[in-house]
């Protein structure tokens, strides 16, 4: 077009038109810059690009025509391309995939809901598993769980793995994957004993999430690189076999089971109280909804190793009027002795308290523990029962170096109630002079 | 004055000096340092050395470095703002170039001396350790906010300098302006040409269901290829020819020798080409266009079987091509003029369009058992160098070779059910 109008211009004003001239000279300054950038810059520009405007960019001029065929990652979800309803998802990964050249490092396939077909994802996985595929993320959805195909196990070069809404099928041949190192599953069905193949089958395994699993299996991890493991579902019990470097544990158990107390041998050994000394390097841990009445069940309380390491605890739905619950806390805040950052979620009813639990934090005691490190607080669902204060008391007088305190006052409680604890909690003693205390609702 | 700090390096070495110790004295130089950093390399300590040195440097001394830009004009920025280059840093401790005005480090011609300052500003807000996160972002943010032309500028003078993060933040920017926009606004920012006829923009990747007007494009598409495939035979008649001797002797010989089912038939054929092929592999093959087809078809043999297609579907393809080689065979040449042909009957647009699916599955197939090859591992069928660079031309062999597969196969069936 600016040829034509600069052609016609010279022509009607015999090409000595200064207009002329200056188009021409203008012409010269603008270069095309982007298309002379080395080719790695422009492969990280159109990865940062969704997936529909790199391909998009194939029209641009006759450079960028197959620009995009060798981004190495491809990513299909609602982000990246927003499809009118009459063209479907598989289609078009299809014919991205047949124009596409050399390695893809990471696919990502996010099915959205209601997605009828998933036959195609096979012969999409038996091309990745030929291109050196590093990072999988599939996602569907949970009508129907996909059943992994084999071409999966084929793909050697895989470091990162994210599943939802799928089932797993280990065939008897399977060498692991050698160079994983993040796993994340959600809504998997898996049996007990291909999950203990494959974590074991993974060395370089470094971080596992397993979350809303479909059979109430017996976890047993042998994992030797391990660092971080988030384990949210149901299950029956946990074993974590060899797993020396964890750092970071984070277990959610979400059903309340009937505890029988009569335990096999083979049970016993692998319980999940027995391997506490399996985690010394621990930093971080959390141990949410039932784990805590899970760990203590039976007759024997909880006896924490020291953890030299361990910096921040999160434990959530624990009752302050429960005697074997804060058996366990008062183990594991005498075991830590760098412990940085408490978080507890209380769940005190008093109407099903066991045993009273009164002065368990007493002044006395209060020299064997070591709560110099303790920095911040933060209490939830507090409703004002005497254990509860009493532990609030007790942190005050022995956190020497504490800065912060929050406590969150449970909804249910009154106003009378709530000015109960103010009152209380003003009178309490501080061994921290920076200690700040912030009561939210 | 380098063969004799050599010299002294070689020997503070052997005597096993501790150089850290010689580090903490207030009046070394500038070059005594390099000397010992040198020599600390050879300690195995190199990293630890540079950063004590860093630290225990008495503050009153900055040191500085000299650069120089591709235009020769040379200028002088403080160690640490210029360390913070990967490269700089590498030339530095390497070959200790950097420390006086005629030892200056030449940095790479992408970098010109207006861009350098920008990036030895990001340099040393970076640098300094007492910046909180908050901070580096809205510095980066300001940073960026330049016009195109720079941020490409920044982009590649950065890559050249090995700045990771500086690459990274200016491809994200850019990648920013890119998105959103219709293609006449991009092709407007970045001065591109508007090279590309209109049917190639159109071709792409839409969906190739019921619509007429994608089988229009389609058709257009077919007879470009048909197009540049003339001009490839042009090329490579006699390897053709040749190739297409070879294998149909084979062909020949073990029909002779009795093949059973036309399935079997043909993948015994190829088994024995395939084996025929490895044994060839150590003779070193007589033309490299000719173990590159065959490298392809048996790629292809074995792509085609892995891709699930399995045997039945082959022999149901040869049995339809069977019915259809009267139409088809006489002249593959006439191929893609029935694909062209604008009289669609109902049976034969749906044969077209089995026709293009089978095409587009075999071209996936091979297509990427090549690029495959292409890459990287030498594989074991790779066994020439010879790879043909233009995408175009592969691709062209590829149709080659499956029009030629089809061909022969409906020859194989043609003739073995003319035996009995």
């Amino acid at each position: 077009m600016e040829d034509e109008a600069i052609g016609i211009r010279a022509f009607e004003y015999g090409g000595r038109h200064p207009l002329w001239r200056r188009d021409q000279r203008c012409k010269c300054e603008m270069e095309d810059r982007i298309s002379t950038l080395p080719s790695n810059i422009i492969e990280l520009i159109l990865i940062y690009l969704p997936l529909a405007e790199a391909v998009r960019t194939s029209i641009l001029s006759s450079r960028w025509r197959f620009q995009w065929c060798t981004i190495p990652h491809l990513i299909f979800d609602n982000q990246s391309l927003s499809l009118p309803v009459k063209y479907k998802l598989e289609n078009v990964v299809d014919q991205v995939l047949l124009l596409h050249s050399g390695p893809i490092h990471k696919f990502t396939f996010n099915a959205y809901p209601g997605i009828k077909d998933v036959a195609p994802v096979y012969r999409w996985l038996v091309f990745l598993s030929r291109n050196y595929l590093k990072e999988l993320v599939l996602k569907f959805c949970a009508s129907r769980l996909y059943k992994l195909p084999t071409a999966l196990y084929s793909c050697q070069a895989i470091v990162s793995l994210d599943l939802h809404d799928c089932e797993f099928n280990l065939p008897r041949s399977f060498n692991g994957f050698s160079c994983l190192t993040i796993l994340l599953l959600k809504k998997i069905s898996i049996s007990e004993s291909d999950f203990a193949s494959l974590i074991s089958k993974c060395p370089l395994l470094r971080k596992l999430v397993f979350i809303d699993f479909y059979w109430r299996c017996h976890l047993k991890l042998n994992a030797p690189r391990l660092q971080e493991l988030i384990v949210e579902g149901v299950f029956s019990n946990i074993y974590l076999q060899h797993t020396p470097d964890l750092a970071s544990l984070s277990l959610r158990l979400k059903e309340d089971q009937e505890f029988e107390d009569e335990h096999t041998e083979s049970e016993e050994e692998c319980d999940f109280n027995k391997c506490l000394t399996n985690i010394l390097k621990i930093e971080k841990l959390e141990l949410q909804k039932h784990f805590l009445d899970f760990m203590t069940r039976g007759h024997a309380f909880v006896q924490f190793p020291i953890y030299n390491c361990l910096k921040k605890v999160f434990l959530s739905w624990f009752s302050f009027v429960d005697l074997k619950h804060v058996m366990l806390l008062q183990s594991l805040l005498r075991n830590t002795p760098v412990l940085n950052e408490l978080e507890i979620e209380a769940d005190s009813d008093e109407s099903i308290a066991t045993t009273p639990t009164s002065s368990f934090f007493d002044k006395k005691e209060s020299r064997n523990f070591s709560l110099d490190q303790l920095r911040n607080v933060r209490l939830a669902e507090v409703v004002g029962v005497r254990a509860e204060m009493e532990f609030i008391e007790f942190l005050l007088s022995s956190a020497s170096r504490l800065e912060s305190l929050i406590i969150n006052i449970k909804l249910a409680v009154d106003t009378l109630g709530e000015i109960k604890i103010y009152k209380e909690i003003m009178r309490f003693r501080r061994a921290s002079t920076r200690a700040e205390i912030v009561i939210l609702d | 004055m380098f063969a004799l700090c050599d010299s002294i390096s070689t020997i503070l070495t052997f005597m096993c000096f501790d150089v850290l110790s010689l580090a903490r004295f207030p009046s070394v130089r500038v070059d005594m340092l390099h000397l010992m950093a040198r020599v600390a390399d050879r300690q195995g300590c190199d990293r630890i050395s540079r950063k004590e040195m860093a630290i225990t440097k008495p503050e009153a001394m900055k040191s500085y470095i000299w650069l120089q830009t591709a235009d020769g004009s040379i200028q002088q920025v403080e160690e640490e703002v210029a360390m913070f280059c990967p490269m700089i840093c590498r030339e530095r401790v390497q070959s200790g170039m950097g420390s006086s005005k005629n030892f200056a480090i030449s940095l790479p011609e992408r970098v010109n001396p207006a861009i350098l300052s920008l990036i030895l500003d990001y340099c040393r807000f970076h640098q300094a350790p007492g910046r909180s996160n908050k901070e580096r972002k809205s510095f980066d943010e300001k940073f960026i906010k330049t016009d195109t032309k720079q941020l490409c500028e920044l982009a590649s003078a950065a890559d050249s300098l090995q700045l990771r993060p500086l690459v990274d933040l200016t491809s994200r920017a850019l990648a920013r302006i890119i998105e959103g926009r219709t293609p006449e606004e991009i092709r407007e920012i970045f001065h591109l040409p508007d090279d590309l006829t209109e049917e190639e923009k159109l071709e792409p990747l839409r969906n190739a269901t019921n619509d007429p007007r994608i089988r229009l494009l389609n058709r257009l598409y077919a007879k470009k290829r048909k197009e540049l495939k003339e001009r490839q035979r042009v090329k490579d008649d006699e390897a053709e020819d040749q190739h297409v001797d070879e294998r149909s002797v084979d062909e020949l010989l073990s029909f002779i020798n009795g093949g059973d089912g036309d399935s079997k038939f043909i993948r015994s054929a190829k088994n024995k080409k395939k084996n025929r092929r490895r044994r060839d592999l150590s003779e070193e093959p007589s033309t490299n266009e000719l173990s590159n087809k065959q490298k392809e078809s048996t790629s292809y043999s074995v792509g085609f079987h892995e891709s699930g297609a399995g045997i039945s579907s082959n022999s149901a393809r040869n049995s339809e091509m069977h019915y259809d080689s009267e139409d088809v065979f006489p002249g593959k040449l006439e191929f893609d003029d029935d694909y062209v042909d604008d009289e669609l009957d109902p049976a034969m647009k749906e044969e077209l369009d089995r026709e293009v699916e089978d095409f587009a599955r075999r071209l996936n197939s091979n297509w990427l058992s090549l690029s495959q090859e292409r890459r990287l591992i030498p594989n074991i069928m790779n066994g020439n160098g010879l790879i043909p660079r233009c995408e175009d031309t592969t691709m062209l062999r590829c149709c080659e070779e499956i029009l030629l597969d089809q061909r022969f196969a409906a020859f194989a069936t043609y003739s073995f059910s003319s035996v009995e």
